[in-house]
């Protein structure tokens, strides 16, 4: 079984290819910004250095987020594409298991909590499994009422640390600020070989927040729409 | 990128620039063998106009089962696979909304790589002058293409597919941006467009005479001066007719934007006129245009309504032109939001 995975939910694009025995290839470039020119060149580096080809593929996944609702779109659009392309199903993981994973791997024992920055001061984190979002002195409580100790770990424990840090929790260094791709892929190839995949039509974003729908008309005619 | 295999040649579209998730699969550029286009008007209509977030969203979620359904359209499945499949995958590139262009963006490199197929990157705009040769393969050229939309006015000669001068463009408002605008001012709703040439048809468009910025010796346009002529003149005579309103402001637009379509045709000696763009279905603008274009011996091509509002055959047919020259695009192509006519647009070949 061999699966590509795309990641470009956070600060960085990568691009990783897991087969039976683990990861084969990966590349990741760390930007937060064009995550779409980036995608498909790491797709087509990983294919040849793992000697392989687009038809060698089983299953095809995505960071589904939380995250950059731009970059996680980017991601989603070319999983989807590729699985309906090439007829084989796809995998949806998000970025909170992926680098949570990441977590354990780097060994972090103990309770590990991932914490993605969803912006205007918001974060998504994973407690006991149970994705929550909103403000940081949120988890703050929580954290202080579950009376654990361990790891806070992705781009919102990094920028909320002040907050969130403290009490036997610690936040993880930069190289967790965002899902590595080589965890999306390795849970994906997890997933794919219990037959849980989806039609490439049902993979989609995990945004969390609804879409702010308020008007800007002094900012939406500043020519960059268009119509008809 | 090796050479495109031998004619005939198929490509499928995509365009995702603004509100409407669209697939085609044309064949030659010229025969459209499936053109489906999703529209998101509902969606955004009680925002008064597109939400890009919203637009972004909808895209994601449609672009698979609207792709699906053009190429069953071709007798092909999900995969491509089928007695004739596709030769490329094209996509909008710009300009439009970032978030959008994005999706179909990253979609189309995908299903190109996926099939090991070229992909070609298309501007939008390029893409409205070939609504014309898809519905009339015919069309004597050259001609002068006035492509009138929510976000562009620009008068384009057309020599050959892939030869193209800009003759005018306008300097503030797009003549759709004035319709929209407009519409909202006078509580028409939206989409502006077709809810002034509704409301018009019960106006007497003489019965205010808005000014008409000609610009003496320009063939540009400017539009922004009218809608501020409708704001105070309404301000200054709340009695008046909204119907009377609507079908003066509309005629005052279309009085401008025919003369100069006649004056650049007629500098450029081009055979006849075409309209593009989503303004292109208003009705009055239709009728005047080949009322003037019989009236000076031109001819005249109106392409059906579905075809001057953003869709993917256009991008199809584009799209080959580029492919047949040798034009493809990288696969480290972004979207170009501000994408201009006069740029060729993902010029990073493949
Ligand atoms: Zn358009």
């Amino acid at each position: 079984m061999m699966v590509l995975a795309l990641e470009s939910a956070g600060a960085s694009a990568g691009v990783a290819l897991a087969g039976d025995e683990g990861v084969l290839a990966e590349a990741t470039v760390h930007t937060s910004r064009r995550h779409v020119e980036l995608l498909h060149p790491l797709v087509a580096e990983v294919l040849v250095l793992a000697g392989a080809s687009v038809g060698d593929l089983d299953a095809v996944a995505a960071d589904v987020g939380p995250g950059l609702f731009t970059g996680i779109r980017v991601g989603v659009s070319a999983a989807k594409a590729i699985a309906m392309a090439r007829a084989i199903p796809a995998v949806g993981v998000t970025s909170l298991r992926a680098i949570e994973a990441a977590a354990r791997d780097a060994g972090a024992s103990g309770a590990v909590v991932p914490v993605v920055d969803l912006r205007r001061g918001e974060v998504a984190w994973s407690l006991s499994g149970e994705i929550a979002f909103g403000p940081a002195g949120r988890l703050a409580e929580q954290l202080r009422t579950a009376g654990e100790a361990g790891v806070l770990a992705g781009d919102g424990a990094l920028r909320y640390a002040d907050v969130l840090a403290g009490e036997g929790w610690e936040v993880a260094g930069r190289s967790l600020s965002s899902a590595p791709v080589a965890s999306v892929a390795v849970l994906a190839h997890a997933a794919a070989s219990k037959g849980a995949t989806l039609d490439p039509a049902r993979l989609v974003p995990c945004y969390l927040r609804e879409a702010d729908a308020r008007i800007n008309w002094t900012t939406r005619h500043d020519g960059s729409r268009k119509g008809g | 990128m090796s050479a495109p295999p031998a004619a005939p040649r198929r490509v499928l579209a995509i365009e995702t620039s603004c509100d409407e998730t669209a697939a085609s699969v044309v064949d030659d550029g010229r025969t459209v063998v499936s053109s489906v286009v999703s529209s998101q008007i509902d969606l955004h209509a009680r925002y008064g106009g597109v939400v890009p977030e919203l637009a972004s969203r909808a895209h994601t979620e449609l672009i698979v089962p609207v792709v699906t359904e053009a190429l069953a359209g071709a007798g092909l499945g999900p995969d491509g696979r089928g007695k004739r499949p596709v030769d490329a995958v094209a996509a909008t590139v710009g300009p439009g909304l970032v978030g959008a262009l994005l999706v179909g963006i990253s979609a189309a490199k995908s299903l190109a790589m996926a099939w090991e197929v070229p992909f070609v990157g298309v501007n939008h705009l390029e893409g409205h002058l070939y609504a014309s040769l898809l519905e009339e393969p015919d069309l004597e050229l050259p001609v002068v293409v006035l492509l009138v939309s929510g976000g562009h006015t620009l008068l384009v000669r057309m020599d050959a597919p892939g030869r193209y001068e800009v003759l005018g463009r306008t300097r503030d408002d797009a003549a759709g941006e004035a319709f929209d605008k407009v519409a909202r001012f006078l509580g028409l709703g939206y989409p502006g467009g077709p809810a002034i040439d509704r409301t018009a048809v019960a106006g007497d468009p003489s019965s205010v005479r808005f000014p008409r910025a000609l610009l003496e010796g320009s063939l540009d346009f400017s539009f922004s001066g009218l809608k501020t002529a409708v704001v105070n003149y309404v301000d200054s005579h709340p009695e008046v007719a909204t119907e009377d309103v609507a079908a003066s402001f509309q005629d005052a637009v279309v009085d401008v934007l025919v003369r100069k379509t006649l004056e650049a045709a007629a500098r450029s000696r081009a055979k006849g006129i075409c309209l593009a763009g989503g303004v292109a279905a208003n009705s009055e603008l239709r009728r005047r245009a080949a009322e003037a274009a019989l009236g000076a011996g031109l001819g005249i091509f109106l392409p059906s309504r579905a075809m001057c509002t953003d869709n993917a055959a256009m991008i199809a047919s584009a799209g080959y032109f580029r492919l047949v020259a040798g034009r493809t695009t990288a696969m480290d192509a972004g979207a170009e939001p501000g994408l201009g006519f006069a740029e060729p647009g993902s010029t990073r070949r493949a």
